[in-house]
């Protein structure tokens, strides 16, 4: 075999590394924008092992779930690592990615989408892309793909998922968007969606609550199972909860299958339609559409969340000056917001 | 396995790897190898038997030919000669005419019978596989066996190398066809690894890509929004679309080209250019020399010489001389070659009458045209330089429109449907307004495709004058990456591939 000179060699790898450097960068420049790219582009800049509570789900978790609010009350960070309805499966690639980048010391599981049919969310690629590709490229990525689809004959397109964006040429023209080529730009609202709507949805309070029990689809139970078998293994400390939103048909009875499950493997489980009482939720106003919660209904889901935590979870960590000036700029940041919303 | 999909490049960095780490003696082995596999990959392997058999056939009859030459006896060597290359031209081009024009027999039977023939029953139309790049190896090994008759090649002894000859898989894409002494022979040797020919190749096949993808991908939608709706777009629309078609294929055939040669320069092989600026051309004829250039030398090596040398023609030469004169008569006999040899070039095209005239006899007619005008009149050279620039960009303008006008027909699904969008051009000449006058691109998109297409343009300039690569080559390393940088991420995010656009298809690569 003959070789090609040392300069050549070279040339070729540096050649090569300059274009993954480049394709990787173009790649995450292409990806959609939005709320969804914000967040998880926001998660991988967040300091390294400064986060708390990792909070993993749907997007009922980023509007639900107030992280700059929580720490200005109870004192930890927190982050939301959702996207839309996305996938039970998934759930154990996001914590893997989560622990890849920070130490959480617990990590909140929101159990909403568990009673969807596996094999219907499968099929839709949207569900399957909101959570891989606004993942950085790595080899828990790639197992990722790997596990969430089945349902696909042409991964490629996942794996490179430039293939499928790169249509997206509207994002260039986005100067917000070139500054993510590397995921260094932080979500200053720490991944959460405010929702402002509290007109439109009127829902009269009703006890939801049941002791009766439904099963959830078989699919979802074995990716429930798998789940709590992982966190154990892993010795990952997990709650799961239940955010509040209007009842569907058997909804609470499937969650109390759930809990009993959960429990069962020895962890805890909360169930916030049951506790709207305590919490003070009213569904009439702080619902924005039915599934998830407005800006109030997100404080308060919050408050309780937040005391719920450090009052039943050993939450301690040492933060850096850089670290606790970022997250009170954060809750500034929201309680402006906040009082601009209340104003209008 | 379409070549400008990942799978490909994949496939053949796999191939490329593989052959430059085998030892040099087998690395002919590998490539047939590697073709076999891309054949299996990209369609049925079973279709490997069709040139499998007929090289087969070949093989022996163009060894049985150098045989006969070379044994003492000599008394019946022509009649076996022409008998065993009889045999040969007869297999392959018999195996073509099944499997491409059996079924363009049928359509015709079927549509002159009917008009005929009262309560008359269609034909049934036969239903083949056809192998890949079957038009292309064909004329390759028809040349090769005609090589050696000649005793311009010596006839290969060694049938697997033959078979590389007519499977090396870029040439199953969509050509070029190509000659046994200059490529054949080339695809056997030792062939070392060359930074220069990667990095060439490599830059040959980005551009490539760029063609196709950029801007024919583009050009598609524009070309098949309009002959899609004939109802919508009339007048002008028709000349958009004719011009865009040609446009189209120039960048899909050139740009496969392109790839494929690029492909082959990895591997240390040079195969013929397929291409050379046509659009420059000034005339018809000089515009088929620079156009599928190894398709229009075969024909007239293959084709339009032996026929003007048959004993046929030569009575018909001699007969028209007593009648025109000597000069007249070489010309009417030309024209009738040029006439035979049209019709083969067309017919060559696919199994259609759209395409037997439109790349056919119509090109021919040109040509004939042409060379009668030319020798009716005194060429009197322009002496105003400015005078003669507007000159040669008129007479390039003539040809880009006639050409157009007869690639019409090669896009038409059938030519009466060629000669119904010809009668269009001629209905209502108003724009088309809202969303269907954009004709299927977004605003992005024309902008995308104009400036490639002005890309494509000034490098055809600079290809008049310079080798771009070589240019390229010896710029500043900053700059030249800079450049090639910018190649492969215009390809990248400007090129219409992936999920929601049909894979590029190249529009030779059924032939």
């Amino acid at each position: 075999m003959n070789l090609m000179n040392k300069k050549e060699a070279a040339k070729i790898i540096i050649f090569l590394a300059i274009f993954i450097f480049l394709f990787i960068s173009v790649s995450y420049i292409m990806r959609t924008n939005g709320d969804t790219k914000d967040r998880f582009a926001g998660f991988y800049a967040e300091e390294r092992d400064s986060i708390d509570v990792l909070m993993i789900g749907s997007s009922t978790v980023a509007t639900s779930f107030c992280s700059p609010y929580m720490w200005n009350r109870y004192g930890f960070t927190s982050y939301p690592m959702s996207s839309n309805s996305q996938r039970p499966k998934a759930i154990k690639y996001v914590i893997e990615e989560g622990l890849h980048y920070q130490s959480p010391q617990l990590i909140v599981i929101e159990m909403r989408t568990f009673i969807a049919d596996d094999n219907e969310l499968a099929k839709d690629e949207g569900h399957i892309r909101e959570t891989v590709d606004n993942m950085k490229y790595s080899l828990r990525r790639i197992r990722a793909i790997n596990a969430l689809t089945e349902e696909f004959d042409d991964k490629w397109p996942f794996y490179l998922d430039i293939i499928k964006y790169h249509s997206n040429i509207g994002v260039l023209a986005k100067p917000a968007e070139w500054k993510k080529f590397d995921f260094s730009v932080k979500d200053k609202k720490k991944g959460f969606q405010i929702f402002t709507n509290r007109e439109t949805f009127r829902l009269e309070t009703t006890d939801t609550y049941s002791e009766e029990r439904v099963a959830i689809p078989d699919n979802q139970e074995e990716v429930l199972r798998d789940l709590l078998k992982y966190l154990k293994e892993k010795d990952i400390e997990a709650l799961f909860v239940v955010s509040p939103r209007a009842s569907l048909e058997d909804y609470d009875k499937m969650m109390n299958y759930c809990q009993d499950i959960v429990e069962d493997e020895g962890f805890e489980f909360l169930n916030l339609n049951y506790k709207y009482d305590e919490m003070g939720f009213d569904y009439r106003y702080d619902i924005e559409d039915g599934a998830h919660t407005n800006v109030w209904g997100a404080l308060k889901c919050s408050d309780y969340l937040g005391k719920y935590i450090v009052d039943n979870y050993s939450i301690d960590r040492e933060y850096s000056k850089k670290v606790i000036k970022d997250w009170d700029d954060s809750y500034d940041l929201f309680m402006q917001m906040y009082n601009e919303i209340k104003e209008e | 396995m379409g070549i400008t999909s990942l799978y490909f490049l994949i496939f053949l960095f796999i191939a490329f790897a593989g052959y430059y780490i085998l030892p040099l003696k087998i690395r002919w082995m590998f490539l047939l190898v590697v073709s076999i596999v891309y054949i299996g990959l990209s369609a049925n392997l079973i279709l490997l038997l069709y040139p499998v058999i007929t090289i087969g056939i070949t093989w022996f009859c163009a060894n049985r030919i150098e045989i006969i030459r070379e044994s003492a006896k000599k008394d019946d060597e022509q009649r076996r000669c022409k008998m065993h290359i009889c045999l040969a031209v007869i297999f392959d081009v018999g195996v073509l005419f099944v499997l491409k024009y059996a079924n363009m027999g049928i359509y015709t039977y079927n549509a002159v019978a009917g008009r005929i023939i009262r309560g008359f029953e269609s034909t049934e139309p036969l239903r083949f596989l056809v192998p890949m790049g079957l038009s292309f190896y064909t004329l390759s090994i028809i040349g090769y066996v005609f090589d050696v008759y000649y005793g311009i090649a010596k006839a290969e002894k060694n049938y697997f190398k033959l078979l590389l000859f007519g499977t090396y898989f870029p040439l199953l894409v969509s050509g070029p066809i190509v000659r046994y002494k200059e490529t054949g022979i080339q695809l056997t040797k030792e062939h070392r690894f060359d930074y220069k020919n990667l990095t060439y190749g490599a830059q040959r096949i980005l551009w490539g890509f760029f063609k196709v993808l950029v801007v024919s991908e583009r050009l598609s939608v524009v070309v098949n929004t309009i002959f899609d709706d004939p109802d919508t777009y009339n007048g002008m629309y028709i000349v958009i679309a004719a011009f865009g078609f040609t446009l189209q294929l120039y960048s899909n055939f050139s740009g496969s080209m392109d790839i494929v040669l690029g492909i082959s320069k990895i591997f240390g092989i040079e195969l013929p250019e397929n291409f050379r600026q046509p659009f420059f051309s000034e005339t018809i004829q000089e515009f088929w020399q620079r156009w599928h250039i190894t398709l229009g030398s075969w024909l007239r090596d293959y084709i339009m010489y032996p026929v003007l040398r048959t004993n046929t023609f030569s009575r018909i030469k001699d007969r028209l001389k007593t009648k025109y004169g000597k000069k007249k008569a070489n010309h009417m006999t030309t024209y009738l070659a040029m006439l035979i040899l049209w019709f083969i070039a067309g017919l060559w095209h696919g199994g259609a009458w759209k395409y037997v005239w439109g790349v056919g006899l119509l090109q021919g007619i040109y040509i004939i045209v042409g060379e009668i005008i030319k020798n009716s009149r005194n060429n009197k050279k322009d002496s105003d330089k400015t005078a003669g620039r507007y000159l040669v960009l008129f007479k390039r303008l003539r040809t880009f429109v006639l050409i157009s006008v007869s690639f019409v027909f090669f896009r038409a699904d059938s030519l009466t449907q060629g000669f119904a969008f010809g009668g269009k051009l001629f209905k209502r000449w108003s724009i088309v307004t809202g969303e269907a006058g954009k004709i299927g691109l977004s605003s992005v998109d024309w902008m995308i495709m104009i400036v490639s297409l002005l890309v494509m343009l000034i490098v055809s300039i600079l290809q008049q004058k310079t080798d771009i690569t070589e240019r390229l080559a010896k710029t500043n390393i900053v700059l030249r990456w800079c450049i090639l940088f910018a190649g492969i991420f215009a390809v990248i995010i400007l090129g219409n591939y992936g999920p929601g656009y049909d894979a590029a298809e190249f529009i030779y690569q059924g032939f």
